[in-house]
């Protein structure tokens, strides 16, 4: 369905120092169709800028976005924003994605409105309807973003983003703001939308528990690298890094600072002088780690 | 010794052809050193709660009732007044980053900007401090991303630094709105701490949260909120183990650990809320008297607003 091949990102930062943030580092990543792959890591780990690099709304420094055969990153704009229609993105902060001028039923119809697909009436039941599925009451649609609560925004945001039936959606921390039934609910509909429609969700989340009840599979990213993939990571998980990350183990340093070689060495209780060099990801039946303990050497 | 005292409070909005009652008649205190945790449904009016506190609600708004902070009661108190408090005695940690961070400023200038004022320590020192606030909160490398902007900070980073920003001043009261949102469990254990220490200076702490685990480990009581109203407040360790209210069984429930089962039915709504207990509509355990408003009970020194405990 959509496929990253060795992408990254750098920002640029100050006029003096011209030493960028990376905030990806050579990323190969795929989602199957109709299938969820969890993303987990810490804070700045570079989570959101991966998943708005694979819709494109943050241009990787270098690497390829495949998605249903084309490579994203070669498209005009113009042929982008047509396919822009079945890639979709639940934001972080609902409240940086809504133009505050526009009442809320505005903000959901815009995707019809931009791609020219409904007329008025269907519009205005497509809408409610819309409004309906993430439980909310359509008395709101006549609001505008400051006037509702954080949750209930985010829902706003998630009848936006399933408007136009994408075939996939990158999911960033979409129920940060939810109480833990809302969140069920609102979880099950995009499985139940999952299964009926056949859509991909990239879901990042900080919530183990939940990356684990709705992933097919789970990512693990770190310092701008996935350091393992693959089935029942948070079960049996191989890294050291996520081994710390379940509380598992404990790093034995709290200055994260990485040199060269594997990002996680200043933290890894079980580094070694082989760490001084970069590691490679290696394939074992199906999980893909990065880290020397599996290389053969 | 109380330190906030909330009585009867209304808060409504007027919209142009509604009227959105988003709290209906709360009544709570919290004591010094202690830390009270603010849950429940979303859009139930916990923000507006703690925004009414502040007086940091828009113009449209209708407020009835009493909120004695030290003895006076905060919504008699003229803007100058009120200035003197803001920031000072009662610190308030948005929910939203986006919203609450200029996007023009440094985020160093922008953290340091309360403790100039409140404080009255100079920018140098007030930024030096931000970045050690920073550093604790691992905001990597310090000295370099107190010359950002909000835009070159990830989610969790912003969150962090609104919290470094809130709790800057030593304030006697912080209400801090959903502080862990989006941050990972090795990062929460920071603010765990930092609101730990607080807490051991007795300092008090009203938290605005969704998330559980996080009010279980810090608040000493829990307050849940339906529908604009405060529906039972409670002793932590006895809430976790048996709420009282059906509300709090049903929400206990739906946890992703316990199977991700949602309550069933939809929100009520705020602009016609369901006749008396605003839940019943989606309780197990509605019976006939539930039409009718139930009042709040006494349970071992414990508070339910349900029939059920009559
Ligand atoms: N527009 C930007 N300009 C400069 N640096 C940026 C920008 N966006 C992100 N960064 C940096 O890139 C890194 C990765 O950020 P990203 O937002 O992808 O993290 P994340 O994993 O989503 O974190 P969180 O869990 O906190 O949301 C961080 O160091 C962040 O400061
Ligand atoms: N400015 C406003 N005008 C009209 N209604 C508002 C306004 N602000 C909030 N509301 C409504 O008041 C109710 C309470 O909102 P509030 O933000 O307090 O909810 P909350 O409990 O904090 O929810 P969440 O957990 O989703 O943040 C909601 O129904 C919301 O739609
Ligand atoms: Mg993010
Ligand atoms: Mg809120």
């Amino acid at each position: 369905m959509i496929k990253g091949i060795n992408l990254s990102k750098i920002y640029e930062s100050g006029f003096i120092s011209k030493k960028g943030i990376v905030a990806v580092d050579g990323v190969d990543i795929e989602i199957r169709e109709q299938e969820t792959l969890a993303l987990v890591g810490e804070s700045g780990s570079g989570k959101s800028t991966l998943g708005r690099i694979l819709l494109l709304l943050t241009k990787p420094t270098s690497g390829k976005v495949i998605f249903d055969r084309v490579d994203l990153t070669r498209l005009r704009n113009r042929k982008l924003r047509d396919l822009r229609r079945k890639m979709q993105i639940i934001p972080q902060h609902p409240e940086d994605a809504l133009d505050p001028r526009w009442k809320l039923y505005d903000s959901i119809a815009e995707p019809f409105r931009i791609h020219k697909i409904a007329g008025k009436d269907d519009e205005e039941e497509t809408v409610h309807k819309l409004i309906e599925l993430v439980g909310l009451d359509q008395e709101l649609l006549r609001r505008y973003p400051h006037e509702v609560s954080g949750g209930e925004l985010q829902r706003v945001v998630i009848a936006r983003a399933i408007a136009l039936n994408p075939k996939f959606i990158v999911c960033d921390e979409p129920t940060s703001m939810l109480d833990v039934s809302v969140q069920a609910s609102v979880v099950n509909l995009l499985m139940d939308l999952q299964r009926k429609l056949s859509m991909s969700y990239l879901f990042i989340t900080h919530d183990l528990e939940l990356a684990d009840i709705v992933a097919d599979r789970i990512a693990v990213m770190y310092a701008g690298q996935i350091v393992e993939e693959g089935i029942g990571v948070l079960k049996d998980p191989l890294h050291p890094y996520t081994q710390t990350l379940l509380g598992i183990t404990t790093p034995i340093s709290r200055e994260a600072i990485t040199p060269r070689g594997c990002k996680f060495y200043n933290l890894c209780p079980e580094r070694s002088s082989k760490c001084l060099n970069a590691p490679k990801t290696v394939e074992m039946s199906g999980r893909r780690v990065k880290c020397h303990l599996y290389m053969e050497h | 010794m109380w330190v906030l005292v909330v009585r009867d409070l209304h808060v409504h909005f007027v919209l142009e052809n509604m009227t959105v009652k988003a709290v209906d008649g709360v009544s709570f205190h919290v004591s010094e050193g202690e830390a009270l945790a603010l849950i429940g449904e979303s859009g139930s009016g916990k923000s507006v709660l703690g925004m009414t506190i502040l007086r940091l609600l828009p113009e449209n708004v209708r407020v009835n009732g009493k909120i004695l902070f030290n003895g006076s009661n905060l919504l008699d108190l003229s803007e100058e007044g009120l200035r003197e408090i803001r920031g000072k005695e009662i610190a308030w940690v948005p929910q939203n980053p986006a919203t609450s961070l200029n996007p023009v400023m440094k985020v160093g200038i922008q953290v340091a900007e309360p403790m100039e004022i409140h404080l009255r320590i100079d920018r140098k020192s007030a930024v030096q401090r931000v970045a050690n606030l920073l550093k604790f909160f691992d905001i990597n490398p310090p000295e370099k991303r107190v010359n950002e902007y909000p835009h070159q900070y990830s989610g969790g980073m912003k969150q962090r630094a609104l919290v470094a920003m809130g709790t800057s001043t030593k304030p006697k009261l912080i209400i801090a709105d959903e502080p862990t949102k989006g941050i990972d469990m090795t990062k929460k254990v920071s603010i765990v701490e930092l609101f730990r220490k607080i807490k051991k200076n007795e300092l008090s702490l009203l938290l605005i949260t969704h998330d559980l685990p996080f009010a279980e480990k810090l608040a000493d009581r829990i307050a849940v909120m339906y529908c604009g109203q405060i529906v039972e407040v409670c002793n932590v360790k006895k809430f976790f183990k048996s709420p009282l209210h059906p509300y709090s069984k049903a929400l206990l429930n739906s946890l992703p650990s316990r199977g991700l089962k949602p309550i069933k039915g939809n929100p009520p709504s705020m602009v016609n809320p369901p006749k008396g207990c605003k839940f019943h509509p989606r309780c197990e355990y509605m019976s006939g008297r539930c039409l009718e408003e139930p009042q709040m009970f006494e349970i071992d020194g414990n508070l339910v607003r349900c029939w059920l405990y009559d």
